[in-house]
């Protein structure tokens, strides 16, 4: 866990998304550290409601993306940083 | 308490109205009035600890709890731990309805029941004598539980006739408009804050809620739309901010109602411009409910609701008085101004508050330093001014065997999420004072 080398795995959109979550939770790991795999809530970073605001405000501002509660894909959008990067990249306004 | 004039006391007001708008659509009183009748059916004769976070289904599970004549236990700690131990200090079950996003998190033990709402406006149920109950004022309805200053949780007793009258009391300062006012809240519905507003005036007044239970601002503004005018949001700092920031375009707002944490300036008159309306706050406590009022710009000085009565005490703290509620001392100095309004001078004890719930230091630091391998360990809370409403709370340990992220995973099934530490920094040492008391300032370096 307490790697600091880059894993080879995150893709460099993984590393940007990361890197943006890093400083919007005010997260003490760095962006390299979160694992692409790994759930963003419960276990992994621990993330909770206050959490799930500031990355909504988040991918609105930079990827153009409205999340909303009712989404029947939040659990599998939430459940990784990769999980989540596809779904942004999947539906970021071409403006974002 | 039977001898004053109450308001009216009937489980529900004016049952004809519409009281909520839910995903499915609107719902009479009369329809929420057989769905809690058929609920209460169900339940057993036990006090409940209601694991809802959705607003309708919540007051639902309240209402057949109260036809049920039995009481809720209320509590803004929503970790199973915290849930399940409360049921079992006070005999009491732990319920859930299905389609309620709570449903994940009820304790061992506990229950999920169904609820059916048919929202046909058929008439009440014939022949059923109390559909609509008259409660007594003086009946238990809720004990509402908060974090002791001394780290146990403490129960706070809410009565029928008490309950009844504030609401009605702040129904008049909340939606003072000539029609009633829609509520669309961003708060949930077993904090105080939450109860009083999104289900008491719901059930009291002529008020109607737009209930859900979500998170993002494209939800509240979904939940506006779906509000007829005028509307009224009642959220939290942190999340005004949070809608403010979204840039989303939000139908009109006749009013925002802010509390649980102060609103700093900066952001009333963002809310203000952005949403092209006044921004009040409301002051209160779980001990009390809502007791006074201020439009956050128009400067320091509440307004009480009508019939609160004071007393000073001797060490200058000052007790509160309300019709059908135990009499409560202010946890802040206040400063009294013209015609029954006041300013706030600062808090009497350091307790904690953050994401909209309230914690003790004493509890929290208790619970870290009683994990295996922690010699010594503080909280350090953020700045409580309201300057910074998203800021975390770190915390410092000594426990030279054990690895941050270890005690991390300790703390968290024990203790609510907002307050997890999102720093936990070893040290060698805290730094104790000679009584050996810790000092804030010292950490803060």
């Amino acid at each position: 866990m307490n790697t600091t080398s880059s894993p080879a795995s995150q893709t460099p959109f993984e590393h940007e998304v990361a890197e943006r979550l890093v400083e919007a939770l005010q997260l003490e790991v760095t962006a390299s550290e979160i694992e692409p795999e790994a759930p963003l809530f419960g276990e992994g970073l621990g993330l909770d409601s206050i959490d799930a605001l500031e990355i909504s405000l988040l991918v609105g501002r930079d990827y153009g993306v409205t999340l909303r509660s009712d989404n029947p894909n939040n659990k599998q959008i939430f459940s990784s940083l990769r999980a989540l990067c596809q779904y942004l990249q999947a539906n970021r306004s071409s403006a974002g | 308490m039977g001898n004053r004039n109450w308001p009216d006391l009937s489980l529900l007001y004016a049952p004809e109205r519409e009281v909520f708008v839910t995903s499915a659509g609107p719902v009479t009183g009369h329809a929420f009035l057989r769905a809690a009748h058929r609920l209460a059916e169900n339940l057993p004769d036990q006090p409940v600890v209601p694991v809802c976070a959705d607003v309708f289904l919540f007051s639902l599970l309240f209402a057949a709890t109260l036809i049920k004549s039995q009481y809720v236990l209320l509590s803004s700690d929503r970790s199973s731990l915290r849930l399940a131990e409360l049921a079992q200090q006070h005999n009491a079950v732990c319920i859930t309805l299905a389609r309620d996003p709570e449903v994940s998190h009820l304790p061992a033990g506990g229950k999920v029941l169904q609820s059916e709402v048919s929202l046909s406006d058929d008439p009440p149920l014939s022949g059923h004598r109390d559909f609509n109950p008259v409660i007594d004022a003086g009946r238990l309805v809720a004990i509402v539980f908060t974090s002791g200053s001394t780290g146990q949780p403490v129960g706070h007793e809410k009565y029928w006739g008490g309950l009844v009258t504030r609401s009605v009391t702040a129904r008049v300062l909340l939606d003072p408009e000539a029609g009633p006012a829609s509520l669309v809240g961003t708060v949930p519905p077993y904090h105080m804050y939450g109860f009083e507003t999104l289900v008491l005036q719901a059930l009291n007044t002529r008020v109607k809620t737009i209930a859900g239970a979500d998170h993002y601002p494209a939800d509240w503004v979904a939940r506006l739309e779906k509000a007829s005018a005028p509307r009224i949001l009642v959220t939290t700092p942190l999340q005004l901010r949070g809608l403010v920031k979204s840039g989303l375009m939000v139908p009109a707002v006749r009013r925002v109602v802010s509390a649980s944490a102060p609103l700093p300036e900066k952001l009333a008159e963002e809310a203000e411009c952005f949403l092209k309306t006044e921004v009040t706050e409301i002051y209160g406590s779980t001990e009390t409910g809502s007791v006074a009022i201020r439009r956050t710009l128009s400067g320091p000085y509440w307004s009480w609701y009508r019939d609160i009565g004071l007393q000073t005490l001797a060490d200058g703290r000052v007790e509160l008085s309300a019709p059908g509620a135990l009499n409560h001392v202010l946890a802040d100095f206040i400063e009294t101004g013209e015609a029954g309004t006041f300013k706030l001078l600062g808090r009497v004890t350091d307790l904690l508050k953050l994401g909209g719930k309230r914690g003790s230091l004493a509890a929290l630091n208790a619970v870290l330093n009683s994990l295996p391998g922690v010699e010594d360990g503080a909280f350090l809370p953020p700045d409580m001014s309201g300057a910074d409403p998203q800021a975390r709370m770190q915390a410092f340990v000594v426990a030279p065997t054990v690895a941050a992220e270890t005690l991390l995973q300790a703390l968290r099934p024990l203790i609510d999420p907002v307050f997890l530490p999102r720093r936990l920094v070893p040290v060698a040492a805290l730094p104790r004072n000679a009584v050996g008391k810790l000092t804030l300032q010292a950490l803060r370096v």
